[in-house]
């Protein structure tokens, strides 16, 4: 359906959904909406493609391949049911104006194979699962700089549709296993007493190193052909260039400091310092190091260094084109860029990760210490964690310290992990009453307000807040919070 | 086909090793090819600070040896280092120490007859080795030990070093070999029974150390050993070997802290002066101040009945109420040098020939400030918890038969103490038997500040096949879960509500 439209009436909605936005972002965010007949049409869709692509697998492989498929096909299946993809036709709409002008100028694409998804996830990925669905995250668009740039990642992951690498690997895989000489190989292994382990290892090593190599040659080959398509559209095809600098620089992102004293500091409830201590629980962490001589980890990575993939895109693109930039009417990129911050802590809050949603508010709040809804997340947040911590299910919701984490994010999690769940509740009541009450007519605080009730044990104040909020907002998706 | 496929499979999670498939949880390699032996906690200064396990891969090429994996995990259960080993078959992890900058583990190997004292920094590489080789009574002493002896560590971590206590049997005596290994991998002295100790038949049970020596309680299953003993880091010498009476009654000390000037706080059981005193009940429990020469310095003593008569009301005997008597599972050092007694009332019934009834009923909390007075008293009620023992209808009737049982974590209800300068948590076992509601797990804590005592209830509910709960950093235990199907083990940690 999204695909049809032309991009002038997607235009016309954008334009309008920006200038709603804009409006609207100086009180308080509105989420996007959820399009609940999305879901089971998509559903259709991977199911439908599922048949095909079993149908044209060999007989010999149609087992080992076919079970894969079958898994790939209901990992996906699972996300569409969790609602975990963006569904508000505004958001597709954008998506699917960008490839529109994709699909414009390289009419080879095969655009009726290809379903759009948009993923409400944190990290910045976007990836071809191979049966057509390209899945970009959420999480990448706040890298990003103009619509030319997502253009362009959206070329790279048609690319690897096209050149089919994701079902390739698979029987590649298959065919490395079921090889006579692998299968000789196990059965000796098998048969001998002794360092089975080691050995069966080595082949893993081996097998491991293969695909890894495999992996990069099919990522330059998807720039390649990206940078192809990209440059047959109006779009400036320096930005593929652009936007592999800027993934290049992903990691070494890092997240502001998160001022607990400031956010959390109550007149009724004062701050208590010993809440930010650093654990001892590192102690060997810090001294220690993991020793593991056995693995090559650059032979490991499925994608070449982005330098590498930049000088090959130099190589190839020659004299860049003077493409735009946005193209789309009224260039909602910035607002789209913006909203996707908001999208993400909405989207993990959907998702009951409760506790990456905090995290997000709280960095977002830095920046825009007024802003109610992110105010309104941290104390639904807030409460989900008191609830998951009164019942012992904590783990479901917050992570360890991990060193692979951020230091922010392990401050962060230090920081919750060191709260009783007495002073857990107060400063979460606290928090609602001070910074929201102004505004508890509003349906975001006012859900926040009540469920901070429940934190501090009153049970009929929760109630008669609960009742309100049925009748102002029958409708609403958070009802479900007060269940 | 399909078996082999999996086995690379396998082989691939195990490689990849853990992955955090929930937040607080850590999910561990396939089991079918290689075996957890052991894992044990590891603490610094009374406080975990990681675990060591201890895998088996598989049998190596060389005769009678295998293939073994160490892994060191941090408190947050995060991978800190890995080796693999290869070393005799049959061969567990006994005991892990860590003294800040060095780790020594200790393997016994039952079929060779060997204890292995293996010494790494935290990386994992090898400092230094050493072995003590025992003969079959010897293993079966490690291994069946007594009581007081699988309760108290075999190494002792200092800042420069670690001192090794084996136990060994000679000639029908038992004997004991201290040895100080230095973190620079050397043994910096050997000490065994002195002469004097020869006719005691007593073991040393290590108790607290200042800067210069280390002191501990001589203690036996065969007579109730009252000497304390010290002995000077440096060199290995004794400083004292002597029995302390407290107006005139034999104490046996449980738990020691050093004080600001280097004197040793101890507190323990006192006892009639009689010889024969293997079967006595102990009278009430003792303070007292000990110089580091051995002198008395300062003391008090608590008769049971005379222990805060409003609020427990104990016997002479120490019974308390209808609930069985009082035995201190447990005397804690707290960081504020209060010392905390943790008492279980055990009651005991005659069940069949070699097996009696135990009932394990209220806990009973004494705690007593610098100046040795009793400060808190609390007694927290909770369901009896009955369960059989080996103990002979004869046994029933004196104290150090208890003391056995309450080394038996199946028979008493307290699992463990976390404390810290903010207060204490105590978790012990609500109950024991798997029935419609499943067993659980509570927390009794209290802090200081605080005069209330808050009790937290664990539901540890798991489709697992077996399951273990082990002590954590602070505010959390580690529940163990292993699911015999999937062949894989989780870790995870359960922060309780205080």
């Amino acid at each position: 359906m999204y695909r049809k439209c032309n991009l002038l009436i997607i235009s016309t909605i954008l334009l309008l959904f920006y200038n709603d936005t804009i409006c609207q972002s100086s009180i308080i965010y509105q989420p996007a909406t959820t399009n609940y007949s999305y879901f089971p049409d998509n559903i259709l869709i991977v199911r439908k493609r599922l048949d095909r692509d079993l149908k044209e697998i060999p007989n010999m492989m149609r087992k080992g391949i076919g079970k894969e498929y079958d898994i790939r096909a209901r990992d996906l299946i699972q996300k569409l049911e969790a609602k975990e993809f963006m569904s508000d036709s505004i958001w597709l709409g954008f998506f699917n104006g960008i490839l529109n002008e994709i699909y414009k100028g390289n009419p080879g694409i095969p655009r009726y194979e290809i379903n759009m998804l948009i993923g409400r996830y944190e990290p910045a990925n976007a990836f071809s699962i191979g049966e057509g669905s390209i899945v970009f995250h959420l999480g990448l668009l706040p890298y990003l700089s103009s619509e030319s740039e997502i253009a362009a990642i959206l070329c790279h992951e048609l690319a690897h549709y096209q050149a089919n690498h994701s079902n390739n690997f698979i029987k590649e895989y298959y065919d490395f296993l079921y090889s006579e000489e692998i299968q000789g190989r196990l059965k000796k292994i098998s048969r001998s007493g002794y360092n089975k382990t080691a050995r069966v290892m080595e082949i893993m090593k081996n097998m491991m190193y293969d695909n890894s190599r495999h992996g990069r040659y099919k990522e330059l080959e998807a720039d390649s052909l990206g940078l192809i398509y990209l440059k047959n559209t109006r779009y400036d095809s320096y930005s593929c260039l652009t936007a592999l600098e800027k993934l290049d620089k992903i990691d070494s992102v890092t997240w502001p400091l998160i001022p607990y004293k400031t956010l959390f500091d109550a007149p009724q409830f004062p701050f208590n310092d010993a809440w930010l201590a650093s654990s001892k629980s590192s102690v060997l962490l810090a001294q220690g190091s993991i020793i593991d001589d056995k693995w090559d980890t650059d032979s490991l990575k499925t994608h070449p260094d982005c330098i590498n993939r930049i000088a090959a895109i130099k190589r190839q693109m020659g004299q860049p084109t003077t493409g735009r930039l946005n193209l789309l009417e009224g260039s909602p990129f910035e607002v789209f860029k913006q909203n996707s911050s908001y999208e993400l802590v909405e989207g993990l809050m959907d998702a009951n990760e409760y506790g990456r949603s905090l995290f997000r508010a709280l960095v977002m709040l830095k920046e825009k210490p007024d802003d109610i809804y992110l105010k309104s997340a941290v104390g639904i947040a807030l409460y989900q964690i008191y609830k998951h911590q009164k019942d012992h299910n904590l783990r479901y919701i917050l992570s360890l310290p991990d060193p692979d984490f951020t230091e922010e994010y392990n401050r962060y999690l230090q920081f919750f992990n060191n709260l009783r769940l007495r002073d857990l509740s107060k400063m979460g009541y606290y928090y609602c009453f001070n910074q929201l009450e102004p505004y508890k007519t509003e349906e975001y605080p006012m859900l926040a307000l009540a469920l901070s009730q429940k934190m501090i044990n009153q049970e009929e104040a929760f109630q008669q807040q609960k009742n309100i909020f049925l009748e102002t907002f029958p409708n609403s998706k958070l009802i479900f919070y007060l269940k | 086909m399909q078996s082999k496929i999996r086995i690379v499979l396998f082989l691939l999670s195990f490689i990849i090793n853990y992955d955090a498939s929930f937040a607080q949880k850590r999910t561990f390699g396939d089991f079918n090819v290689v075996q957890l032996r052991n894992l044990i906690p590891i603490k610094h200064h009374d406080e975990v600070i990681g675990y060591c396990m201890f895998y088996y891969i598989d049998d190596a090429k060389e005769m009678y040896k295998a293939n073994y994996k160490i892994i060191l995990l941090d408190a947050d259960l995060n991978k800190v280092a890995e080796k693999e080993i290869v070393h005799l078959l049959a061969i567990s992890l006994y005991e892990v120490a860590y003294n800040g900058t060095h780790l020594l583990l200790v393997f016994l190997n039952s079929r060779n007859k060997l204890l292995d004292y293996f010494q790494y920094d935290l990386k994992l590489n090898e400092q230094s080795k050493c072995t003590v080789n025992l003969t079959n009574r010897e293993v079966s002493f490690q291994y069946a030990g007594f009581p007081f002896l699988l309760i108290s560590p075999h190494i002792v971590p200092f800042e420069d070093g670690f001192a090794m206590y084996s136990f060994l049997r000679k000639h029908g005596k038992r004997k004991y070999r201290i040895t100080y290994l230095s973190n620079e991998g050397k043994i910096l002295w050997v000490q065994e029974n002195a002469k004097e100790e020869k006719k005691k038949d007593v073991l040393p049970v290590f108790l607290a150390a200042n800067k210069d020596i280390a002191l501990n309680v001589m203690r036996s299953d065969v007579v109730n050993g009252f000497q304390y003993k010290a002995y000077n880091l440096k060199t290995g010498k004794n400083v004292f070997l002597k029995e302390i009476l407290i107006e005139g009654k034999k104490t046996r000390a449980m738990e020691a802290l050093v004080d600001s000037v280097g004197n040793f706080m101890v507190g323990g059981l006192f006892f009639e002066n009689r010889t024969d005193s293997i079967g006595e009940y102990p009278q009430g429990f003792f303070m007292a101040t000990i110089d580091p020469t051995g002198n008395l310095l300062r003391h008090k003593l608590y008769q049971w009945a005379d222990i805060q008569k409003d609020k427990i009301g104990l016997d002479t005997n120490g019974k308390y109420k209808e609930n069985g008597s009082l035995v201190i599972v447990k005397m804690k050092a707290l960081p504020n040098s209060h010392f905390l007694l943790i008492g279980e009332c055990l009651e005991a019934e005659i069940g069949g020939v070699f097996t009696s009834h135990i009932s394990a009923n209220d806990l009973i909390l004494l705690e007593v400030d610098q100046a040795f007075n009793i400060i808190n008293a609390h007694v927290e009620e909770k369901r009896s918890n009955r369960s059989s023992a080996l103990i002979s209808r004869s046994s029933l009737t004196n104290i150090s038969a208890f003391e056995k049982l309450a080394s038996n974590s199946s028979v008493v209800d307290y699992k463990d103490i976390h404390t810290d300068s903010k207060g204490f948590s105590i978790f012990y076992r609500e109950q024991k038997k798997i029935d419609e509601t499943g067993k659980f797990w509570k927390v009794l804590s209290r802090q200081y500040e605080e005069q209330e005592y808050l009790t937290d209830r664990i539901q540890l509910e798991t489709q697992a096949d077996n399951t273990d709960i082990l002590t954590a950093k602070a505010g959390h235990l580690l529940f163990v879960e292993y699911f015999e199907k999937d062949r894989k083990l989780n870790l995870r940690l359960e922060k309780f509500n205080y």
